[in-house]
């Protein structure tokens, strides 16, 4: 059975609408105009146990509401869900201890209290036994380095510090299945991958399925084999990442360094600019062509240095949203 | 049940902790809370210079019904209707909806720690009351032994009459999106028909009547008069079971609210 089953979910907000100004708000007062938001529109998506997937797609896009569904904090217009077997809607005890949500934009750490006051809070109310408690606590402040951290004033903590205490806050009952909501919103570099190595290492220890959010397109690389890709409340895409690159990025970076000056117009001629200095130039180039062009550029100009790059996630995913219609359209044959 | 107890207690432990970081912003409240009876026992002492009874109050019982009235209500007034509306609208809302832990057991462990602090501050305010006008205020009580525990009672359920209603306040915010105007109206309504600016038997018959209808009389104005020995025994357990049908239908309502809050919540944000 898997972990998470959902089966054609949909999620309609009801959304008021006001023109603009006073008098749009007079007439708002009297006569409410209304229309439905389609946040999530039927979509459908199993996960087995120990999964690590994550949710892409821009803003609205549907990927926090349908999270909110698996945690029991929306009620859904429409479809089936299952959690570890539950409806997470009817917010039972039972499937409440088995899962953790994690939003980077909110907090359950107590601020105005030292984190270690919310961990005793969540040990009593997740019924987590002394001996485990002691031993996870000790397991995970090792893993997220928080010795120095977990007897100070909560507010006093740097958002990275902070953030790590609520995943271990959120962990403590050590949930089998954990939903990150963007785990690295606002972090600096050095504290993302802190926390991505954590997920990875929480995953594989445990066997948990996660479930994550992120803007970060670097989160989603580096933790999840597979995606989900949400757009206008549609899923779009379920696969692997490898895939997505692949289907919709039939192209890579070519970076060349000249002895001497090249023209740009001479150029072109090869693939789409990207970017043009005299001598150092980025030619985008459809992946089939790579080696002709490449060969080509070698033998006609006076070549330094030669540089072929794959497209970033990110670029191929914000493509994807944009129409679908990648660069290798742009390229000349 | 002995699970419930003990996380009740965890948060109520760290409530404790964070109220008194908060001590500073407590005894602002506390003193905005304790102008009111000062003003009224300042005009009923300039009143009485002229009369000896105003309808049953004598002096001691008029200056001790406002000192009385200060201490149980800063006591049994819990005010979690301005974070529970602010939760909801702010989205916060949703790290309670997650939690094993139902809300509203959540926060009346939170309120209760809260209440910690007031003691700390009532005891030199009473020391400070009864410098001023010593005499006056003992003179008015007129506790009996056999309403002792009737008025323990009867405080008890005021504090969680008084937390359903509250609670109801702040769980409008599902509905509305400022109810910071529905909380004032609530209290100013609340300050004349609880009895906070003149005792209810002093008001016109046909308002005094009326309260015997609403719960705000069970929440203040009972126990002073319990602790004036104004009722007999008869008459305050006929008041401990009104105030416990109050509380039990305040109860049902607001679990009902609840319910169908969350299932409008849209867990705003992020």
């Amino acid at each position: 059975m898997p972990a998470i089953s959902v089966r054609n979910l949909s999620k309609f907000y009801e959304v008021h609408q006001k023109e603009p100004g006073l008098v749009g708000s007079l007439k708002s007062f009297v006569l409410r105009k209304s229309y439905d938001v389609k946040a999530v529109d039927g979509i459908s998506f199993a996960i087995e146990i120990g999964e690590l997937v994550g949710f892409l797609g821009p803003n609205g896009a549907g990927k926090t509401t349908t999270l909110k569904v698996l945690s029991g904090l929306l009620y859904p217009t429409g479809g089936e869900v299952s959690v570890l077997g539950f409806t997470p809607w009817q917010r039972q005890a039972d499937f409440q201890r088995r899962f953790a949500l994690v939003m980077g934009q909110k907090s359950q750490v107590w601020w105005d209290l030292p984190p270690m006051e919310t961990f005793l809070i969540n040990k009593e109310i997740y019924e987590v036994p002394d001996a485990r408690f002691r031993a996870t606590l000790d397991e995970l402040v090792q893993i997220l380095e928080l010795e120095d951290v977990i007897n100070v004033q909560a507010r006093k903590l740097s958002l990275g510090e902070r953030m790590k205490c609520e995943l271990l806050a959120a962990l403590l009952h050590r949930p089998q299945v954990l939903f990150l909501d963007e785990p690295t919103i606002g972090l600096d570099v050095v504290a993302q991958q802190n926390i991505r190595n954590f997920v990875r290492e929480y995953n594989a220890r445990y066997g948990a399925t996660v479930i994550l959010t992120s803007h970060y397109m670097r989160d989603v690389e580096a933790l999840c084999d597979r995606v989900l890709i949400i757009d206008r409340g549609h899923l779009v895409f379920d696969g692997d990442l490898d895939t997505v690159v692949r289907r919709y990025a039939d192209y890579k970076f070519l970076t060349v360094t000249f002895e001497t000056p090249v023209a740009e117009a001479a150029l072109a001629e090869f693939g789409a600019v990207v970017s043009y200095r005299p001598r150092t130039t980025t030619l985008r180039i459809a992946r089939d062509v790579v080696p002709q062009v490449s060969a080509q550029l070698l033998q006609d100009y006076p070549v330094l240095d030669l540089n072929i790059v794959e497209p970033e996630v990110d670029e191929v995913v914000r493509q994807f949203f944009s129409g679908g219609q990648p660069a290798h359209a742009e390229v000349a044959s | 049940m002995l699970k419930s107890l003990r996380k009740l207690r965890a948060v109520f432990l760290a409530s404790w902790q964070e109220s008194l970081i908060y001590r500073a912003e407590s005894l602002v409240w506390f003193i905005g809370e304790a102008i009111i009876p000062l003003i009224m026992i300042a005009l009923w002492l300039a009143a009485y210079r002229n009369v000896d009874r105003v309808g049953e109050y004598t002096v001691q019982d008029m200056v001790n019904y406002y000192v009385m009235f200060l201490v149980l209500s800063n006591l049994l007034t819990p005010h979690l209707e301005w974070n529970t509306g602010g939760f909801i609208r702010s989205g916060a809302f949703s790290a309670h909806l997650v939690r094993p832990f139902p809300y509203q057991l959540w926060q009346l462990a939170v309120e209760v720690a809260f209440k910690g602090v007031r003691v700390v501050f009532l005891v030199p305010m009473l020391l400070l009351f009864f410098l001023l006008f010593g005499q006056e205020m003992l003179g008015g009580f007129a506790l009996r032994w056999e309403i002792a525990p009737i008025l323990l009672a009867s405080m008890v359920l005021s504090f969680l009459l008084n937390y359903c209603l509250k609670l109801c306040l702040g769980l409008l915010a599902f509905w509305v999106g400022q109810t910071e105007g529905i909380i004032e109206s609530y209290a100013v309504v609340t300050m004349f028909l609880a009895g906070s600016i003149i005792p209810l038997d002093l008001m016109p018959a046909v308002v005094e009547r009326m309260t015997h209808f609403l719960p705000w009389r069970y929440l203040y104005f009972f126990p002073v008069q319990l602790l004036q020995g104004r009722l007999d025994l008869a008459a305050a357990l006929a008041g401990l079971a009104i105030q416990a049908a109050w509380l039990l239908l305040c109860y049902l309502f607001v679990q009902w609210v609840f319910a169908a809050g969350v299932r409008r919540y849209g867990a705003y944000g992020g």
